[in-house]
């Protein structure tokens, strides 16, 4: 029986990255954001890549940090456009980035064309921690399995296992990537994490971090965002 | 209203945007577009590369989506994606604008990011994504009224990929396609995308003033258009 992660409400904030990423959230709502997360302690916050600055800005003086994305959250863009949102995040503080892989090449077996990305994308990062999203939620156990071989062949050590839109990762997938890949892969989870007890369960399954757009309410912290979802 | 079968094959975007998509499937909705005429195959650009070698030579256009479904990212970047994409095959864009400049009445930010798409788009048919759900009538007229002015080819409806609310649901509706066609036409076409399932949904919406469908049931329209007037 492996140790059980014990972490009190009050210690949550640490191992959870909060986002306010959707195409109406405006700079306002950005605002509201942040002045409401910057108080409680959290990992990272992530916002968009036009929000960078403003969010660097106003987390300056606070351990949190800021984290943004690329390709996100459906990973049809090419590589190119992926290294051009990479810099740009780079130039602008970002402490990480959490970029969407190829999944066509992966759904035609081409995991060489997914290293080679992977490889590219760990340049133009370069001090930046780059967190990969092979999205588990498409993916076959094969399928997830050579992902996260190329992923560590092309050399990054970070994956998110969603984007948190539409697709949730299960606690098995959790698993499966720590049994095969624990050794070498640092896990972040996201997607149908909603409470306290999803997150304690998904720590306690490997992984390190936890994505969520319910951080407060994992937290137990009694904040109400402006932003409301339209749908 | 009626409309011949090779113009209305003719309206039709045949979309696939499903991210677990692979080889077999883009295959497929290739083979589809050109056996029925349809405009274009419209997929992500990642996709791009693969579908133009398959469909170089035949009268289906390549159409990239770019920005799904957010369009949260700068001018400078769609415009940089936009040129990228289309030395890579695509020969129409259709990029998702920056719905949080226009709710919060940032005119000048998406004049600069429809100026810049226009210009790295050049010749290629650039179709510019309102999102309308998430829109006030007036925001939708704004910002037709900034496609007009930036000579873009076609505002469009929606990604297709958000529901909405019972009240303001997330496709194309009749409503949003008749005040944008009202707008800019003739200067600028309007593409009706999202939710369309039924002949019955693509006649209205080309009734109202939309020449272009954005839509994955292309075939199953075609059966139905078939089944009507033949």
């Amino acid at each position: 029986m492996e140790t059980q992660v014990k972490v009190a409400p009050g210690e949550m904030p640490k191992y959870i990255i909060t986002s306010l990423i959707e195409a109406d959230v405006t700079e306002a709502h950005i605002r509201d954001f942040l002045t409401r997360v910057k108080p409680h302690g959290f990992l990272s916050v992530a916002v968009d890549l036009p929000y960078m600055d403003l969010a660097v800005d106003v987390l300056k003086d606070v351990d949190t940090h800021v984290t943004t994305v690329s390709s996100y959250p459906l990973g049809g863009m090419t590589t190119e456009t992926k290294l051009d949102q990479i810099a740009f995040a780079r130039e602008h503080g970002a402490y990480d980035i959490d970029v969407s892989m190829n999944y066509f090449a992966i759904k035609s077996g081409n995991f060489a064309a997914v290293e080679d990305e992977v490889g590219r994308i760990m340049d133009a990062a370069q001090n930046v921690k780059v967190v990969l999203i092979p999205q588990v939620g498409i993916l076959t156990n094969n399928e997830k399995a050579k992902t996260c071989e190329a992923l560590l062949k092309g050399g990054c050590t970070n994956i998110k296992t969603g984007s948190g839109f539409g697709w949730t990762t299960e606690l098995e997938d959790v698993l499966f990537i720590k049994r095969m890949f624990g050794a070498d892969l640092h896990i972040e989870v996201a997607g149908g994490v909603r409470t306290y007890d999803d997150a304690i369960a998904m720590l306690n399954a490997g992984a390190e971090i936890i994505h969520s757009s319910t951080a407060f309410e994992i937290c137990g912290i009694n904040e109400k965002l402006a932003y409301q979802k339209q749908g | 209203m009626t409309i011949d079968r090779k113009a209305f094959a003719g309206t039709i975007d045949h979309t696939y945007l499903k991210i677990e998509g692979g080889p077999g499937e883009i295959q497929r909705i290739c083979l589809e577009a050109e056996k029925y005429g349809f405009a274009s195959v419209a997929i992500y650009p990642s996709v791009v590369p693969f579908a133009a070698k398959l469909l170089n030579g035949t009268s289906v256009e390549i159409c990239a989506a770019l920005g799904f479904d957010l369009g949260t990212y700068t001018p400078d970047q769609k415009a940089f994606e936009t040129k990228d994409i289309i030395e890579k095959g695509a020969t129409e864009v259709d990029l998702v604008m920056n719905v949080a400049a226009a709710k919060s009445k940032e005119w000048g930010l998406l004049e600069e990011e429809f100026g810049k798409f226009r210009e790295a788009a050049g010749q290629t048919t650039a179709k510019i994504i309102l999102e309308t759900y998430l829109l006030t009538d007036e925001e939708k007229v704004k910002a037709c009224e900034l496609a007009m002015a930036a000579k873009l080819d076609f505002v469009k409806t929606s990604t297709g990929f958000r529901k909405g609310t019972p009240d303001k649901p997330g496709g194309a509706r009749v409503h949003d396609v008749k005040l944008m066609a009202d707008t800019v036409l003739p200067n600028v076409r309007v593409k009706a995308a999202g939710g369309i399932r039924t002949l019955d949904d693509a006649l209205a919406l080309i009734d109202v003033g939309a020449t272009r469908l954005g839509c994955s049931a292309g075939v199953q329209l075609m059966a139905a258009y078939d089944a009507k007037y033949s």
